[in-house]
């Protein structure tokens, strides 16, 4: 008799601790899984982060104020840096039709004038040396756009 | 409790996975960003400055001199000057100098051919001051607010179109080209009046400060004579 009571509580022991088990890693599996959820990062931030990255080490590239996104002067010919070996060289480009064209070296001035499509072909003279010239474009509605480039002008054996 | 101390286990190994795996896809997307920034990794140049063996001039300071080559900062970018036996050299003074004769934050004009790899085989270095090439003409259009007359000259206050918040006071003299928009040369009397729209080529007046002498002025509304209208009978 005592024997059965004694296996009949054992039994009741294991099936309370089987029980408190299961309650107990239900709970702990919730907690942790809603944790999980919480602290997990969401796709976002992993975006977000890598702007905090200095991306001021990369060497901007050197942008003059003509070459912003909404100036339509572009210059097509020379490109800036170029060598030349006469000092008789022409400017062409594109920008606002009908607009007014001023190119300024340091020691001369040249105007011209854009055709109905925008186009422009200047001719100008340089000084030996390198050249800084000041490309302006002025529309009729005197809007101005302006661009700077270096030509060198020099006769020297280039190999 | 031994269950307990099974199934923990499991749980932090996975978090220090999760975060593992966190790092990585951050690393990833860095690198990402980083190549796409870096100018470098694009061969692209729309420019046109990597097209190969082309003849160019780099001015900029000195930055760094090693045996054979000369790292210069030129607008803002940092251009591989290789030089050899063939290259030239000119000090400040127009005489024929030596790679030793430069030092770094000199300022110099190199002159050669541009490689793919952007870097200049370099044919000539001449030392050049910077001042000596600054190009020192300004392109103002605007509108005359005021305008002053003296023995000699005149004096216009002009506002500019891109910043109303500014204002340039220039001097006129009997040198300085007035002209209309198609470049026929008028009078200066009738056209540099206020709220007359011009463009002017200006620089630093070298006599009064603040002031800047007019090169050359563009009269954008030129005085038309108007035609004389008909008597009716």
């Amino acid at each position: 008799m005592l024997l059965s009571q004694y296996y009949s509580m054992i039994k009741e022991l294991i099936l309370a601790i089987i029980i408190g088990a299961i309650l107990g890693l239900g709970v702990t599996g919730s907690y942790l899984s809603y944790k999980g959820k919480k602290t997990t990062p969401p796709s976002q931030p992993l975006v977000t982060e890598p702007t905090l990255v200095p991306t001021t080490s990369v060497s901007p590239q050197p942008v003059s104020e003509s070459e912003s996104n909404s100036n339509p002067l572009t210059i097509i010919s020379p490109t800036t840096d170029t060598l030349v070996s006469s000092p008789n060289l022409t400017v062409s480009g594109t920008t606002t039709p009908d607009s007014q064209i001023i190119i300024a070296t340091a020691a001369n001035i040249f105007t011209g004038q854009s055709d109905t499509n925008g186009k422009f072909s200047l001719p100008i003279k340089l000084e030996s040396g390198l050249n800084i010239i000041k490309i302006s474009s002025i529309d009729p509605q005197n809007n101005q756009f302006d661009y700077q480039l270096n030509v060198t002008y020099s006769t020297a054996k280039i190999n | 409790m031994a269950i307990f101390l099974i199934i923990a286990k499991p749980i932090i190994a996975q978090e220090a996975t999760n975060s593992a795996t966190k790092t990585e896809d951050i690393k990833g997307i860095l690198r990402q960003i980083v190549s796409q920034d870096n100018p470098q990794s694009d061969n692209s140049d729309n420019t046109g400055s990597n097209q190969p063996r082309l003849p160019k001039a780099f001015f900029g300071s000195i930055t760094k001199i090693n045996a054979g080559e000369i790292t210069l900062n030129s607008q803002n970018e940092n251009r591989l000057i290789r030089t050899g036996e063939e290259t030239t050299y000119v000090d400040s003074k127009r005489r024929p100098a030596k790679l030793t004769s430069f030092k770094e934050g000199q300022t110099v004009l190199a002159m050669g051919v541009v490689n793919t790899d952007l870097s200049m085989d370099c044919s000539r270095i001449v030392a050049t001051d910077s001042q000596s090439v600054i190009n020192t003409h300004q392109i103002v259009s605007g509108q005359i607010v005021d305008v002053s007359q003296s023995q000699n000259s005149t004096i216009f206050v002009l506002i500019p179109s891109k910043n109303k918040n500014n204002q340039y006071q220039i001097k006129i003299d009997s040198k300085t080209v007035l002209t209309d928009a198609k470049g026929k040369t008028i009078a200066s009397a009738k056209n540099i009046v206020s709220g007359k729209k011009l463009i002017a080529v200006i620089k630093p007046d070298s006599q009064i400060a603040q002031t800047f002498y007019a090169v050359r002025l563009i009269a954008l509304d030129t005085t038309t004579i108007s035609p004389t209208p008909t008597p009716k009978p």
